[in-house]
């Protein structure tokens, strides 16, 4: 699990290096949190520096990706519904 | 106002940023301010918010793809899966479903490694204020969740942002998000200072269920944004901050009896 949540956390991070785009964004957004998942179990079940280093990788992926994706949140659907009264 | 920045080459959403802020922040809190008051480790602590995160995330969407699905039924024929993926993913959260998918984020934590479902509450739950207080800034950059026409003191325009209804772009409008931020602010400031006093009580989850619940439903009446769920006259928030209301007093009542049967026992 630990060498689990460190991939995924290196993947998630790749997603935000390699492109500003959406769907790597959200790729890069479900890896972490998915890794986040992984690592607090392996941490939790045998702590191991390879499970903290993929917890802090996947937090900081899912962060950057999430800054980079999301353009608005906490509101009632505003945008999403911009998005679609606008087709 | 300024809903992207590019860094290097980078979009970054000021809305992600500000959240992020309040997030930290609020993280910052549980774990070295209100955890004092508990016996809880701040590992399981900090694990436990993470989780509230994810199911914060997960929640909000999941309820805004509920609430969405009508439109995306009726317009079908006409959108492409681009589209469609944009207008799910990309933008449109609910506040209420992350509250509960936080919460459930969080009990899941509690259930997997046997912590108290309730300390963990009673930490996490007086710092959400203070991370909805910075979401509403960042709704302010973005120019979402914006007010009705006003001209009053105050009022704001917005020039240039997708989120605005073309027809009340250069109009001057009623500043919701900064005032529902500010209540935020002030609700976690209360908490704050009577966290002491309700140590051990539900008290601080009521106070903040009550609070905020009237705060939304004032609110609501000044809001001027996009398609609202409405029933009776009333939006879908504020018939949800009748029932958090609801919820807040029966907390205390609650919390009142259990403590009348402390001292009776």
């Amino acid at each position: 699990m630990a060498v689990g949540a460190l991939v995924l956390g290196i993947i998630s991070l790749l997603c935000w290096f390699v492109s500003s785009l959406f769907i790597p964004g959200i790729i890069g957004i479900i890896l972490g949190i998915v890794g986040i998942v992984l690592a607090v179990l392996a941490k939790k079940k045998q702590p191991s520096g390879m499970a903290t280093a993929g917890l802090v990788l996947c937090i900081i992926g899912l962060i950057l990706n999430g800054i980079g994706v999301i353009a608005c949140a906490a509101c009632f659907g505003a945008s999403g519904c911009a998005a679609l009264s606008s087709l | 106002m300024l809903p992207v920045v590019n860094i290097l080459g980078k979009d970054i959403g000021m809305y992600g940023v500000a959240i992020f802020v309040g997030l930290v922040l609020g993280t910052l809190f549980a774990v070295f301010h209100f955890s004092k008051y508990y016996d809880i480790k701040k590992e399981d602590l900090f694990y436990a918010i993470l989780f509230g995160i994810i199911g914060l995330g997960v929640g909000a969407k999941l309820l805004y793809i509920i609430t969405i699905i009508p439109d995306l039924i009726q317009n079908a024929y006409r959108l492409d899966l681009w589209t469609t993926l944009l207008a799910i993913f990309q933008a449109g959260f609910v506040f209420y479903g992350g509250l509960i998918g936080g919460i459930l984020g969080i009990y899941i934590y509690s259930k997997l490694f046997k912590i108290s479902f309730k300390k963990l509450l009673l930490i996490i739950i007086p710092v959400i204020p203070l991370v909805h207080a910075f979401g509403r800034i960042g709704c302010f950059f973005a120019g979402c969740c914006h007010g009705m026409e006003y001209h009053g003191f105050g009022s704001v325009v917005f020039t240039n942002t997708p989120f605005v209804k073309p027809e009340l772009l250069n109009v001057p409008l009623f500043p919701s998000q900064i005032v529902e931020s500010i209540c935020n602010f002030i609700i976690f400031i209360i908490i704050l200072c009577t966290y002491k006093k309700f140590k051990n009580t539900y008290k601080p989850i009521a106070l903040y269920c009550v609070l905020y619940s009237i705060v939304r439903f004032v609110l609501e009446f000044f809001r001027g944004d996009t398609v609202r769920g409405f029933l009776l006259n009333l939006s879908t928030s504020q018939w949800i901050s009748i029932l958090l209301f609801v919820v807040g007093i029966g907390i205390f009542i609650y919390d009142h009896k259990q403590k009348n049967k402390e001292q009776n026992t």
